[in-house]
């Protein structure tokens, strides 16, 4: 059993890439526990294939991240106790303005798995198209469709611009 | 109306705001390497204990029931594949097969009930004495007797049945033998050839699979 089969390369790399992937993980699955479990699995993947990975390792685990965290978003609907409120008032931090913190921030929770996972990735993420369809294993077409249905409906939670400004006077 | 570039100018801000306190912990690279450990010593014993369990079952050949007071008859399902056929990922192959031996199959605890009784309610039972098995075949109760030998005869021919390599057997008087190639253990301290005797129009194959499994020169 050899520990160093990873090498310190691999102990750098996590170091690097992890506060990316936990922040990542968190506002795909909306719970810091959860994020921090998808984080690590996500790690444990890369680790048992840090040898065979060519090219960067950051792409194939951001992958690894967004497919743990949509496994984890299918079997929290498979858990009926687990409310979405909790999930929500976790998403959030109470510094966020009223209108990111009780509008936005709950319609993107609101919004299908993998047209959040499109905000986040090009979003917050600022990966491109490309990057993005690569990350969710879908086409290009598929990303901008997505992206603009999220970006619909977020427009319609949102309502008027008006109580945008309203909020940000406020704070 | 707002625009994409406004929603997206949002969202960066509720993005970054949501996860400004967020930060791995300091053990995070000690806790992905223990996991890593703990998934390689979990995988290597898998690779070890899943062949040898595969073996174990393969060659013991069960009867359901033999604990059971009376012998309570039981269907027993033949196995698929002979047990000989599958090998631990770990062992390290070698050019010179060992010869195969047989075990005879759970047969260490009779009580005594007769063989091919009238009132089966199942298809297969055991028999004590004399030792042996019987079953139902085609309507008719066919009872096959187990018994060792430190010989074979000298006309007995071999005896082709799939994953069963290195049987003999005869065919006088009605009567149809075969014999197992077995070691030492603990149903025949002899070692030599373990004897199923049946009816020369008993279905040899299926009595054979019945009641002998491959051991590959060990008893389990």
């Amino acid at each position: 059993m050899r520990m160093d089969v990873l090498g310190s390369d691999f102990d750098q790399f996590v170091r690097d890439s992890s506060p990316g992937l936990l922040r990542l993980a968190y506002l795909l699955t909306g719970d810091r526990g959860h994020a921090e479990d998808v984080v690590q699995t996500a790690l444990l993947q890369v680790a048992r294939k840090w040898r065979r990975i060519r090219g960067e390792p950051a792409p194939y685990t951001r992958r690894a991240v967004v497919n743990l965290a949509k496994n984890h978003w299918r079997d929290r609907f498979r858990r009926p106790h687990e409310s979405t409120a909790t999930v929500e008032s976790c998403y959030a931090p109470p510094e966020a303005d009223v209108l990111l913190q009780q509008v936005l921030l709950p319609a993107v929770m609101d919004l299908p798995a993998r047209q959040r996972a499109v905000l986040v990735l090009r979003y917050f993420q600022d990966l491109s198209v490309e990057q993005t369809a690569d990350a969710l294993g879908c086409s290009t077409g598929t990303v901008k469709s997505q992206t603009h249905h999220a970006l619909g409906k977020l427009r319609e939670a949102l309502g008027d611009p008006a109580d945008l400004k309203e909020n940000d006077h406020a704070h | 109306m707002r625009t994409d570039d406004d929603l997206t100018r949002l969202l960066r801000r509720g993005f970054t705001q949501a996860t400004a306190d967020l930060d791995p912990g300091p053990d995070l690279v000690r806790a992905v390497r223990r996991r890593y450990v703990r998934a390689r010593r979990r995988r290597l014993a898998v690779g070890v204990a899943v062949p040898a369990a595969v073996l174990a079952a393969g060659s013991g050949l069960a009867l359901a029931g033999r604990d059971i007071p009376n012998h309570a008859p039981v269907a027993v399902q033949p196995p698929s594949a002979p047990a000989t056929s599958v090998t631990p990922r770990t062992a390290t192959p070698t050019p010179v097969p060992k010869p195969v031996t047989y075990t005879v199959v759970a047969l260490h605890q009779h009580s005594a009930p007769s063989n091919c009784p009238a009132n089966a309610t199942g298809p297969v039972g055991k028999s004590e004495n004399p030792a042996g098995v019987w079953f139902w075949s085609k309507g008719t109760c066919v009872f096959v007797g187990i018994s060792v030998a430190a010989t074979k005869p000298a006309d007995a021919v071999p005896v082709q049945i799939k994953g069963f390599p290195g049987l003999y057997g005869t065919l006088q008087k009605g009567v149809r033998t075969i014999y197992a190639p077995t070691r030492p253990g603990p149903y025949d301290q002899r070692g030599g050839w373990i004897v199923l005797t049946m009816p020369a129009n008993a279905p040899q194959e299926t009595a054979v699979r019945m009641m002998i499994s491959p051991a590959n020169g060990a008893y389990n």
